[in-house]
């Protein structure tokens, strides 16, 4: 039982950076319609900058924190501005692509400053820190983990209910044109949800790295599992990246964690396609996720 | 333009219809021809492995256009169909096993597992054409992107077949004795295994670039078209989605996995791990580069995904040793990959072949300006004196596709 | 119209034309030829005196940094150190590098890009990527010095190991709990990579437990991508394994031994020898935790001079390569080139440096000394005498010493490892 609880908390803090990722990639879909393939390596740029900071220029972890979020801020916004701005109006799968130029590009550029080796990742924790209760380890990074996500996830929902700028956003989420028309400034709207996702990007990435102990530039491969995710929550919705993210973080642990029971059915390694399994069944269902809208498509 | 007619140009001449035999176009296609043969007599063996690799993966560009570029599926798992043909060829022409340790073979010839890989990955890809009718694009894109994944669990799982983690070794064409692997003699002439390769690939890669050719030419390729500008407005003209969906399906995989199986062959060993994601990317940003829904711009587009980084490479412009960090030509190579793809998704994006017709564009313009205008007003099918636009501006004939 | 024409089509020509001039460049280049007695293959050249030889190894990409990188330079540190002292019987040796970026693909090109050039590979890194070549350059009657330790590939004739592979790395170390510490019947586990790399781990380890009657009670594997372990360490924590081996790489070894340290399971740890980089120490966490774990490996400690080679690699490493710091597989790669000498040395002997010339001095090898940095290897034809060594070191990893371990054992060969069929 005691493992079992174990898993279910692994899992739920998991679960919430794969939300925190998740949210970053449906915050910018719902302002401008585009998926930023490249938030992974925004993650992963986000880590080492945090990483750096802490070892190379000893700044106390939350400035080097602080550092981390305006440097992929700045990118985000900058390639949103300079790129993004002018393919505004060509077909979905190009701006895919553009992004998964991005992708490549900031990932050699970091192998390029700082090698390929292992850095050590950047923690304000020690290893034991957290409590033990009836067998059933609560670290201190997930505890943290899932109430940043919390509280993030409350900012947001308050941002975007009770403020200008959030309201301004959904606005030109729902309809551009209309947004236009009542004076809103698109732009901004478009750097602002950029910088949003990019510090929450950050945000996931330093906690993902503490679970790490050490990170290389692979690590952002990891922002792929955010897709079932927003997918199973439903693209465009908020609620529905972080319940989609927790619904995948526990799937993935849980079978993880009970497979090598299954293994000589299974073989190995299924933990790695669950996600995508559950995905797969849930758009069978609904094809536009739990939470999604669903598309009318007008003539 | 189907059939010739006649046309009546602004100035009242009638214009003979253009048959294909022009002196010119013989020409053009004399000197390549004699280029190709230089080519396959005199260049080295490295050389053939850098052009051979690009023909396979421009089969399967062709495959990806075929199903993303004219039929506007997206689609991230071009690597699994790959991989589907691979494996298929490997069981139906790989070595018969002769211990419970070695892996399944059935040793059948080249002309029985070359086409069975195509055909199996058909079947599959068949299976997974109805996911597209419930699904729209990203949403599709990601459930391709899952196949990627699952794809290799599987191939991982199934040992006997893929030899797990580890890999297995694929079967090479042979005509008997005639093995495409090692030098030798045709008609008295010592052909190498790159050279043998290359006429196996250029004959596969030269038909299915017709026959592709050939189909969006035909009424189901503008089917194709119309279901990717506007899939509601296709349906209410008349187009059955479902079994064109299902045609873009069957005939990308089929081609997606003969690739594979080229490629395996071609490159003997292969482990589950290659069949990735990344590779899947590889091939969306050939196509790009390219020239989406253009049977040229897949070619190019391979050329510049696959073979581009081996020529740079060739030369050596740049250290390869050093530490990974700085700029070696790895780094190098990955970087002008990344910009590449944005470059020309912002400033050209209908790819290399897209840059080339604006180009020629550009060219007749400049060379024959009144003539050419008159040529460009037919080709618009717009009066070449409209009354309501001044005589200078005349519209330019849009870039759409070409077959 | 008839000028942008004549354009388009010229361009192919010239191209074709270019090709071809790099072709004929680059075939006239290498042949060898006969002289004064001595037959000479590819990539020699007698009247310069110099023999090309390939490295064919990821430059660039995750596995450059922490193996591909160093093994190549322990690789071409030896050759100039004999080249700087005269040579081979008068010839130096020369290298021809490519990055393979760890591609079966890439690889597949870069060898036929380098064969009409070289005599033979002097390094090709990686099992995958060994693989897509080794029949390629089997009937180039080319010998590969594979810097790679999986164990099926002691069944290619022109394959040329270095080193223990990892199969009988984890049959050594077991052997190492069972019959040296006296641990009867123990609980152990694996927990392995789900690729090609930790199969390997996996098959030894399913040997180890045959051969030592160990209590298996737990066989668990995580995706490269993985950055959560802690479903995997639950699970080894629930199985009771006391000793668990690691076939994974640095950063995996990291989250396992940080993870379960947390869940407070901390059972003998004993890593894979890529499961280790010196790199790992420098993360605060994680120091107190390796300390008690064990590394298999080979090879002499770094900065060990009683090992008689040993101070002239010190001297070689500080005059070619002085930026790398101390590194398990610059000595691999170092002593991978001892042997490659030893092949070069015999065949200039037979007077035949063709690569059917290297064949022969490669089989009739017998022994070669590697000055202490590894043990003696011997070679033969069978599939069995191509392993050139079974043994192992088990090291304690400590942060105190220059290569991040020291040795608690000899060098040695277990039972199992001894009788392990290939």
């Amino acid at each position: 039982m005691a493992y079992f609880i174990q898993l279910v908390f692994a899992g739920i803090a998991q679960g919430c950076i794969y939300a925190l990722i998740g949210l970053g990639f449906s915050i910018i879909f719902k302002a401008s319609e585009v998926i930023n393939f490249a938030q992974g390596e925004l993650l992963l740029v986000g880590a080492y900058i945090v990483s750096s900071g802490m070892f190379e220029w000893h700044l106390p972890f939350l400035l080097a924190l602080i550092l981390g979020i305006v440097v992929t801020v700045i990118i985000g916004t900058l390639f949103e501005r300079v790129i993004l701005r002018r393919m505004i109006g060509r077909p979905v799968f190009s701006i895919l692509m553009i992004t998964i130029g991005l992708d490549i590009v900031l990932r050699t550029a970091v192998i390029m400053i700082w090698g390929s080796k292992p850095i050590p990742a950047a923690s304000p924790f020690t290893i034991t820190s957290g409590f033990t209760v009836t067998d059933v380890h609560v670290g201190a990074n997930d505890l943290w983990t899932i109430a940043i996500t919390g509280i993030l996830c409350a900012i947001l929902f308050y941002f975007f209910r009770y403020t200008k700028y959030g309201l301004a956003m959904r606005a030109t989420a729902l309809d551009q044109e209309a947004a236009l028309a009542v004076g809103i400034n698109i732009r901004t709207m478009y750097a602002l949800a950029w910088g949003i996702s990019a510090a929450i990007a950050t945000i996931g990435g330093v906690f993902l790295a503490i679970d790490s102990l050490a990170i290389d530039p692979t690590f952002g491969g990891t922002a792929l599992i955010a897709f079932p995710a927003i997918i199973l929550g439903g693209v465009d919705s908020v609620s529905g990246a972080v319940v989609g993210g927790i619904v995948i973080g526990l799937t993935q642990v849980l079978t993880a964690g009970y497979e090598s029971r299954v293994a000589t059915i299974l073989g190995a390694g299924i933990h790695e396609i669950t996600p995508y399994l559950i995905m797969i069944l849930v758009l069978l269902i609904r094809p536009y996720g739990l939470f999604g809208t669903r598309k009318v498509e007008r003539i | 333009m189907s059939a010739p007619t006649m046309h009546t140009n602004a100035h009242g001449h009638i214009q003979p219809p253009r048959l294909p035999g022009s002196l010119s176009r013989w020409l053009i296609s004399g000197i390549a021809l004699f280029a190709l043969i230089l080519f396959f007599s005199f260049a080295s063996e490295d050389w053939f492995t850098i052009v051979n690799y690009t023909l396979i993966a421009a089969i399967a560009s062709l495959a990806l256009n075929v199903l993303s570029g004219y039929a506007g599926q997206v689609s991230l798992g071009i690597a699994f169909f790959m991989a589907i043909g691979a494996y298929t060829a490997a069981l139906l022409g790989g070595a018969r096993p002769t211990s419970s340790l070695d892996l399944q073979g059935f040793g059948l010839s080249v002309l029985i597992w070359l086409p069975a890989a195509g055909i199996v990955a058909a079947l599959v890809g068949a299976l997974i054409g109805p996911t597209a009718l419930r699904l729209k694009g990203f949403y599709l894109g990601i459930v391709t992107l899952a196949l990627v994944f699952i794809g290799q669990y599987l191939f991982k799982n199934i040992i006997s077949i893929t030899g797990g983690p580890q890999g297995r070794t694929f079967p090479v064409p042979a005509f008997g004795d005639f093995s495409l692997d090692q030098q030798n003699d045709l008609f008295g002439i010592a052909i190498t295994s790159g050279q043998q390769y290359f006429l196996l690939l250029l004959f596969i890669l030269s038909i299915s670039a017709l026959f592709v050719g050939n189909v969006m030419r035909s009424r189901i390729g503008r089917a194709f078209r119309a279901m990717r500008d506007h899939e509601m407005g296709a349906a209410i003209m008349g187009v059955n989605i479902f079994e064109i969906k299902m045609r873009a399906f069957i005939l990308s995989s089929f081609l997606a996995g003969i690739a594979g199986a080229l490629f395996a062959s071609y490159t003997r060993y292969v482990t589950p791990a290659y069949w990735d994601l990344t590779l899947s990317i590889q091939f969306v940003a050939a196509i790009i580069v390219g020239g989406i829904a253009s049977v040229w711009g897949s070619i190019l587009g391979a050329a510049f995904v696959f073979g581009l980084p081996q020529v740079i490479d060739h030369f050596s412009l740049l250290p390869t040793t050093g530490n990974t960090g700085g700029l070696t030509s790895g780094n190098l190579n990955a970087l002008i990959y990344g910009l590449l793809i944005i470059v020309f998704l912002l400033f050209e994006p209908g790819g290399v072949v897209g840059l080339v017709r604006r180009i020629q564009t550009l060219m007749r313009r400049f060379n024959r300006p009144e003539k050419e205008r008159d040529e460009v007003a037919e080709i618009t099918d717009l009066p070449a004196t409209d009354a309501s636009l001044p005589a200078a501006e005349q519209p330019t004939p849009t870039t759409g596709d070409n077959a | 119209m008839r000028t942008r024409k004549v354009l388009f089509s010229c361009v192919p020509v010239i191209v074709s034309f270019l090709l071809i001039l790099s072709g004929c460049a680059s075939n006239s280049s290498s042949s060898g030829n006969n002289s004064g007695g001595l037959k000479a293959g590819p990539g020699v050249d007698v009247k310069n005196k110099t023999i090309t030889l390939g490295i064919l190894s990821p430059y660039s990409g995750p596995v450059a940094d922490p193996i591909g990188i160093p093994l190549a330079n322990g690789v071409k540190a030896y050759f100039n150190h004999i080249n700087d002292n005269g040579g081979i019987n008068g010839f130096k040796v020369k290298f021809l590098e490519e990055d393979t970026q760890y591609n079966p693909q890439i690889e597949v090109q870069k060898y036929n890009q380098i064969r009409n050039q070289v005599l033979m590979i002097a390094d090709s890194l990686g099992t995958p990527t060994t693989f897509s070549i080794k029949d390629q350059a089997a009937s180039d009657h080319m010998l590969v010095s594979a810097a790679t330790l999986s164990s099926a590939l002691a069944r290619e004739k022109y394959l040329v190991l270095v080193g223990t592979p990892y199969r009988l790395q984890v049959e050594n170390a077991f052997d190492y709990v069972v019959n040296k510490l006296g641990v009867k019947n123990p609980a152990t586990g694996i927990i392995y990579q789900n690729d090609d790399y930790g199969q390997d781990g996996l098959t030894g380890y399913k040997e180890a437990v045959s051969g030592y009657h160990l209590n298996d009670v737990a066989r668990v594997t995580y995706a490269v991508t993985d950055t959560d372990f802690t479903a995997q360490v639950s699970q080894l924590k629930a199985s009771g394994a006391k000793y668990v081996f690691i076939t994974a790489i640095p950063t995996a070894t990291a989250g396992i031994i940080g993870t379960a340290y947390k869940l407070g399971y901390t059972p003998q740890w004993i890593l894979q020898s890529p499961a280790f980089a010196i790199g790992l120490l420098a993360v605060p966490a994680l120091k107190p935790l390796l300390s008690r774990a064990w590394v298999v490996a080979q090879g002499a400690t770094w900065g060990d001079t009683s090992v008689p080679a040993m101070a002239q690699m010190l001297q070689d490493v500080a005059k070619y390569f002085p930026n790398q710091k101390p590194d398990g597989y610059f000595e691999f790669g170092y002593s991978e080139s001892e042997i490659t000498y030893a092949i070069l040395k015999k065949a200039l002997g037979n007077n035949d440096v063709t690569r059917d010339g290297l064949f022969n001095a490669f089989e009739s090898l017998k022994s070669v000394d590697l000055g202490g940095l590894y043990p003696p290897v011997t070679y033969g034809s069978s599939p069995n005498e191509r392993v050139p060594t079974r043994d192992s070191v088990v090291y304690q990893i400590d942060s105190t010493q220059p290569a991040g371990t020291r040795p608690l054992t000899p060098d040695f060969t277990g039972t199992a490892a001894k009788q392990s069929q290939f």
